[in-house]
C-alpha cells in the first residue's frame, strides 16, 4: 500500500503541480513566449517567429529545405548518412535537424539577394544592409520577409 | 570561427570545472540533513517507514517501484487520445522511461495527449533519475559504513532527490527556457496562414516543463519529436548552451559530492580528472572529424557548429538522450566517436547517479588489477575487494556489454530488422549498433534514420533497455550490501592509493582497454569503414 501511495503523490507533484506551477508563472511573466511567439497580421495567424514556413515567391528570402515539408506535426529530418548517395552538397541544400529551422546563415542568405532584388527591383546594396544589421551570424526567414514587405 | 568553436568549449569547460564542486557542497548538505517539515509531512501522507534497509530489501523496493511505474504508464497509454499506441510501442516507451533511456520510437507532437505527457513521461523522467541517485546514495553509503547491513532507505533517498535536487533545478531551468522562447502552454494546436497563403499546423504543449527535467535527470525525452533541435523547446544558442550545460552539471556535481561524503575531496578529483580527459579526449576527435567535413545536413543553424556538436558529445558522454542535431548525418567519426562514449559504459560523468555507480565499479576494477600486479589483496577506500565483489563487478561491466554485442548481432541476421534501415552498408551496421548500444547503457539517442516503430525493434530493444539497466543496477547494490558488511582497514604503507595521478591513468586505461577490446569489431566495421570510404572518395 505505501509504495502505491508514494507513486500517487509523486505523479502528483511532479506531473501535476510542477508543470501547472510553471505554466502559471510563464504565462504571466511571458505570455507571447510561453504561446508560441506567434505573429499575427490583420487578424491572422501567419506563423511562429520560430517555425520555419515555405517560401516560394521569389521576391523572399527562402528558408533552408525541409525533410518534412514544413509540416510541424510532426517534423523531421532527411536523417541521410554521409556515404548516401542523397546526401546533399551543396550546403544550400542542406536540410535541418527539427525540419523547422526558422534560420539561415548569412551566406545561404546572400546566396539569394541577386534574385530578390530583382523581383522587387531594388538594389542588392539595400539587401546587404539588411543583412549588416542582423545581430546575429544568421538570418530570422520570417522576421526578414516582413521586413522586406514594410519596405526597407 | 574556429577560435569561436574554441573560445565556447573553454568556457564550457570552466563553468564545468568551478560550477560542479560548488554544486557538490550542495548536495552534501541536501542528503546529510536531518528530515524537515516538508519530508515529515510527505513521509505522514504516503506512510513512508524511514527503516534502514540491507542491499535485498532496497533492491526490492527499488523493483516495486519499477513495477508501480510500468502499470502506471501502461494504464496511462492505454487511456491516450490523439492516436493509439500500439502494445508493442507501449511496452517499448513505457520500459524506456522507467529505466532513464527515454529511447523513444513515436514523436510526440503527433501521438500523445498533454496529461500523458505531463503524467506519464514528465513523471518517469523524475523518477527514474532519482532512482538512479538513490542507488548511488546507497553504494557510497555501503563504502563508507563498516559492518552493518544498512544502506539506508530508498524512499527517503528518491523524495531527497526529488524534492530538492530535482524539481528547484527543473523550475528555475523551465522558466529560462520559456523567456527565451520554449513553449509552456495548454492551449490546442494553432492553425495559422503564412505569409504565401499555405496553412501550418503548429503544435502547443507543456514542453519546457518536461525539457528542464529531461537535461537535469539525465532523461533525453523529447515532448517533440525532433527533440532539443526543435525551435519550441530550444529556441537559440543561448538556451542550447546552457541546456547543454545542464546535461553534465549534475553528474559532474556527484563526483565532489562523493568526495564529501567519503571524506576526501582528492579521492573525487582523482576521478573527475578522468572524467574531463576522456572528455576532453572525444570533443577534441568530434569536433575534428566535422571540421574537415563541414555540412550543415541535419544540424540547426543557430546553434553553429559548436553547439551541435558540444550537445551532441555531453549528451552521450552522459547517458542523456537529448539530441539536437540527426548523428545520421554527423560525420562518421563524430557519430562513431559519441557511439563509443556511450560503448564506453555512460561513465565519461555519465548520467545522473549512474554515471558515478558505473565509473565506481571501474574504480574498484582497476584496484583489483593494481592489486594483482603487486599481489596484494586489492583494498579500496579500506574495504578489501574480494572474490564476491569481484563477481558482482565484472556482471555490472560486462551485462550492457554483452547484451549489445548479442542483440546487434542477431539483428544483422534478421530480415524483419534490417527491412528499418534508413542508410545501407557501413553506416546502417552503424544505425543497428548504436540503436543496441542507446538502449543497453540506457542513453536513450539515436540514428534516426533506422525506423524503430516496428514490433521487432520495440521489443528487441525493450528487453535491451530493461536488461541493461537492472544487469548493473542489482550488482551495484549487491556490491553495496557486501563492502557495507566489511571491515574498514586503516590505509597501511603498502596501501594502493586511489588518489594520485598514477591511479587516475590506470583508470582510464583501464576503461579504454575493457571498450576497445569489447567493441572494436563492431566500431570498425562501421563507423571507422564509412570514414575510411568516405575519405577514399567513394560513396
Amino acid at each position: 500500500m505505501q509504495p502505491i501511495l508514494f507513486f500517487v503523490m509523486m505523479t502528483l507533484i511532479t506531473g501535476v503541480v510542477y508543470p501547472l506551477a510553471v505554466t502559471a508563472v510563464v504565462q504571466l511573466a511571458f505570455p507571447k513566449q510561453s504561446k508560441g511567439s506567434l505573429i499575427t497580421q490583420n487578424n491572422q495567424i501567419i506563423g511562429s517567429e520560430l517555425i520555419a514556413q515555405p517560401f516560394h515567391d521569389p521576391k523572399y528570402f527562402w528558408p533552408r529545405p525541409s525533410a518534412s515539408n514544413y509540416n510541424a506535426v510532426p517534423s523531421g529530418a532527411s536523417n541521410l548518412g554521409p556515404t548516401n548517395p542523397k546526401f546533399p552538397k551543396d550546403p544550400n541544400q542542406t536540410t535541418s535537424a527539427s525540419g523547422l529551422d526558422p534560420d539561415i546563415t548569412l551566406e545561404m542568405a546572400r546566396f539569394q539577394i541577386p534574385r530578390i532584388a530583382e523581383a522587387r527591383k531594388i538594389k542588392p546594396e539595400q539587401l546587404e544592409d539588411l543583412l549588416a544589421q542582423s545581430k546575429r551570424p544568421y538570418l530570422n526567414v520570417l522576421l526578414a520577409n516582413l521586413e522586406l514587405d514594410k519596405g526597407l | 570561427m574556429q577560435a569561436f568553436d574554441l573560445y565556447v568549449v573553454t568556457v564550457y569547460l570552466a563553468l564545468l570545472v568551478t560550477l560542479s564542486p560548488l554544486l557538490g557542497s550542495y548536495l552534501h548538505l541536501v542528503f546529510n540533513q536531518p528530515v524537515g517539515r516538508i519530508e515529515r509531512t510527505f513521509y505522514f501522507l504516503t506512510r513512508t517507514r524511514q527503516n534502514a534497509m540491507n542491499w535485498k530489501q532496497y533492491a526490492t523496493a527499488v523493483l516495486i517501484f519499477q513495477g508501480i511505474g510500468f502499470v502506471a504508464l501502461m494504464l496511462l497509454f492505454k487511456l491516450n487520445h490523439r492516436t493509439p499506441i500500439s502494445l508493442d510501442l507501449a511496452l517499448n516507451t513505457a520500459v524506456s522511461f522507467l529505466t532513464n533511456t527515454n529511447w523513444q520510437a513515436y514523436a510526440g507532437e503527433n501521438t500523445l495527449d498533454y496529461w500523458v505527457q505531463m503524467l506519464a513521461l514528465t513523471v518517469q523522467n523524475f523518477l527514474s533519475a532519482a532512482t538512479s541517485l538513490a542507488v548511488m546514495l546507497a553504494l557510497i553509503r555501503g563504502i563508507t559504513s563498516k559492518e552493518t547491513q544498512d544502506l539506508g532507505n530508498f524512499w527517503v533517498d528518491i523524495t531527497r532527490a526529488t524534492f530538492f535536487v530535482l524539481i528547484p533545478f527543473s523550475v528555475l531551468m523551465a522558466i529560462f527556457l520559456v523567456s527565451q522562447g520554449a513553449i509552456q502552454n495548454f492551449s490546442a494546436y494553432v492553425h495559422a496562414v503564412g505569409l504565401e497563403g499555405q496553412p501550418q499546423l503548429l503544435p502547443m504543449g507543456p514542453a519546457a516543463s518536461q525539457t528542464a527535467i529531461a537535461v537535469f535527470g539525465s532523461n533525453g525525452g523529447g515532448f517533440f519529436g525532433q527533440n532539443a533541435a526543435h525551435p519550441f523547446v530550444n529556441p537559440n544558442e543561448f538556451t542550447n548552451f546552457i541546456l547543454m550545460f545542464a546535461i553534465l552539471l549534475l553528474p559532474a556535481g556527484l563526483v565532489h559530492f562523493y568526495g564529501l561524503q567519503i571524506g576526501s575531496k582528492k579521492q573525487a578529483w582523482a576521478i573527475f580528472s578522468v572524467m574531463l580527459c576522456l572528455f576532453v579526449l572525444f570533443l577534441a576527435g568530434t569536433m575534428a572529424s566535422e571540421i574537415s567535413f563541414g555540412s550543415l545536413e541535419g544540424q540547426e543553424v543557430r546553434f553553429g557548429r559548436v553547439g551541435s556538436i558540444l550537445f551532441g558529445t555531453a549528451a552521450t558522454a552522459s547517458s542523456n538522450g537529448s539530441v539536437n542535431a540527426m548523428m545520421d548525418s554527423l560525420s562518421p567519426l563524430a557519430g562513431g566517436l559519441m557511439m563509443l562514449q556511450i560503448m564506453l559504459g555512460e561513465i565519461i560523468f555519465g548520467g545522473v547517479g549512474c554515471g558515478l555507480y558505473g565509473m565506481l565499479l571501474f574504480v574498484m576494477l582497476t584496484v583489483f588489477l593494481a592489486g594483482l600486479m603487486v599481489g596484494r589483496t586489492p583494498e579500496y577506500l579500506g574495504k578489501k575487494i574480494e572474490t564476491a565483489e569481484i563477481n558482482w563487478i565484472l556482471m555490472g561491466i560486462l551485462a550492457p556489454s554483452i547484451v549489445t554485442l548479442i542483440g546487434a548481432g542477431l539483428s544483422c541476421l534478421n530480415a524483419q530488422a534490417l527491412t528499418g534501415l534508413g542508410n545501407l552498408g557501413p553506416h546502417g551496421l552503424s544505425e543497428i549498433l548504436y540503436a543496441f548500444t542507446s538502449s543497453a547503457n540506457n542513453n536513450g539517442s539515436a540514428f534516426g534514420g533506422l525506423s524503430a516503430n516496428t514490433p521487432y525493434w520495440n521489443l528487441a530493444l525493450g528487453v535491451t533497455m530493461v536488461l541493461g539497466r537492472f544487469g548493473l543496477m542489482i550488482p551495484v547494490l549487491a556490491i553495496a550490501g557486501s563492502l557495507a558488511r566489511k571491515k574498514q582497514t586503516p590505509p597501511s604503507v603498502g596501501t594502493f592509493q586511489t588518489d594520485t595521478p598514477i591511479f587516475a591513468v590506470l583508470l582510464g586505461a583501464s576503461i579504454l582497454l575493457v571498450g576497445a577490446l569489447t567493441f572494436m569489431p563492431g566500431w570498425f566495421l562501421g563507423p571507422l569503414l564509412e570514414h575510411v570510404t568516405l575519405a577514399g572518395g567513394a560513396s
